[in-house]
């Protein structure tokens, strides 16, 4: 099964994980990290490398929160030593979809998917009863 | 003289600095200062091709960076730099009026100074000897915070 991981300033991977658990009940094989005020920028890769390496041989899809915070960097820099998909700017129905496509999908089609559905995750809803 | 920003934060290039900072300063080109990145070819590329949408990202070491704000430019330019060592060098190089420190985990012989800015004995020293130059050394994380001013001995 294809491994999850979320990388997140504070606890906001790791809630996502329980949150998206009221939605799909038991997310398998996903592990998550979180950035706290104060740690260094060294610990929080330490802890990615540390993770990434514990993680089973099967693909990898890393999420992170925001293009270019702390999380991200750490992430990229982890990409020097595995290979994996790192996807930037997760969100809650994103990451349900993917959590439960895992299984039915390629690692390359649900990178096709989240660049698709992500943005259709996002909705002026004012907007949307207008059109309808 | 150019329009520059001297920040040390050893997250360099991260949220705190997209977010906020480079809005408001309205900075156009950033520049990481940084000898080991600056020569580590992964690493270059990668923080180069991952700036924010509108500002120009390089990553130079400090002997370059010193030699890039020599040059007269029309953009306002952020200066990122890792460590308190690293900024020590590059003012010797180059006339600067003023510097932030903006973020230093905690680590090996630092002490908590504000907030999430650790400086070690030695480290606080080397910024009163910067503010006995008249550079005026702030501590501030973020933009709407107040700057706390280093002072000289």
């Amino acid at each position: 099964m294809i491994n999850i991981l979320l990388v997140t300033h504070g606890d906001l991977g790791k809630e996502l994980l329980k949150s998206s658990e009221l939605i799909i009940g038991k997310v398998e094989n996903a592990e998550s990290i979180s950035f706290y005020q104060g740690e260094s920028f060294e610990t929080l890769l330490a802890k990615v490398e540390r993770i990434i390496e514990n993680l089973s041989d099967d693909e990898l899809i890393v999420f992170t929160d925001m293009y270019g915070g702390s999380p991200y960097n750490a992430v990229n820099r982890a990409m020097k030593n595995r290979n994996f998909y790192h996807i930037t700017g997760i969100n809650f129905p994103l990451f349900i979809d993917i959590a439960i496509s895992r299984d039915t999908y390629s690692l390359k089609e649900i990178a096709e998917k989240i660049i698709k559905n992500g943005k259709k995750s996002i909705v002026f809803v004012n907007e949307k009863f207008l059109t309808d | 003289m150019n329009d520059v920003f001297i920040r040390v934060d050893d997250r360099l290039l991260h949220g705190q600095v997209v977010v906020s900072w480079i809005p408001y300063l309205q900075a156009k080109v950033a520049v990481i200062a940084d000898d080991e990145y600056a020569n580590d070819e992964f690493m270059r590329s990668l923080i180069e091709s991952s700036g924010p949408e509108g500002v120009r990202v390089h990553v130079k070491t400090i002997d370059e960076t010193a030699e890039f704000l020599k040059d007269d430019r029309d953009d306002k330019i952020l200066v990122l730099l890792k460590s308190i060592e690293g900024l020590n060098r590059l003012i010797k190089k180059v006339r600067i009026s003023s510097i932030n420190i903006g973020g230093l985990g905690a680590g090996q012989g630092r002490k908590r100074y504000y907030n999430s800015i650790h400086l070690s004995d030695d480290e606080l020293k080397i910024l009163k000897d910067i503010a006995n130059e008249n550079i005026v050394v702030e501590v501030r994380i973020l933009p709407k915070d107040k700057a706390i001013v280093i002072k000289g001995n």
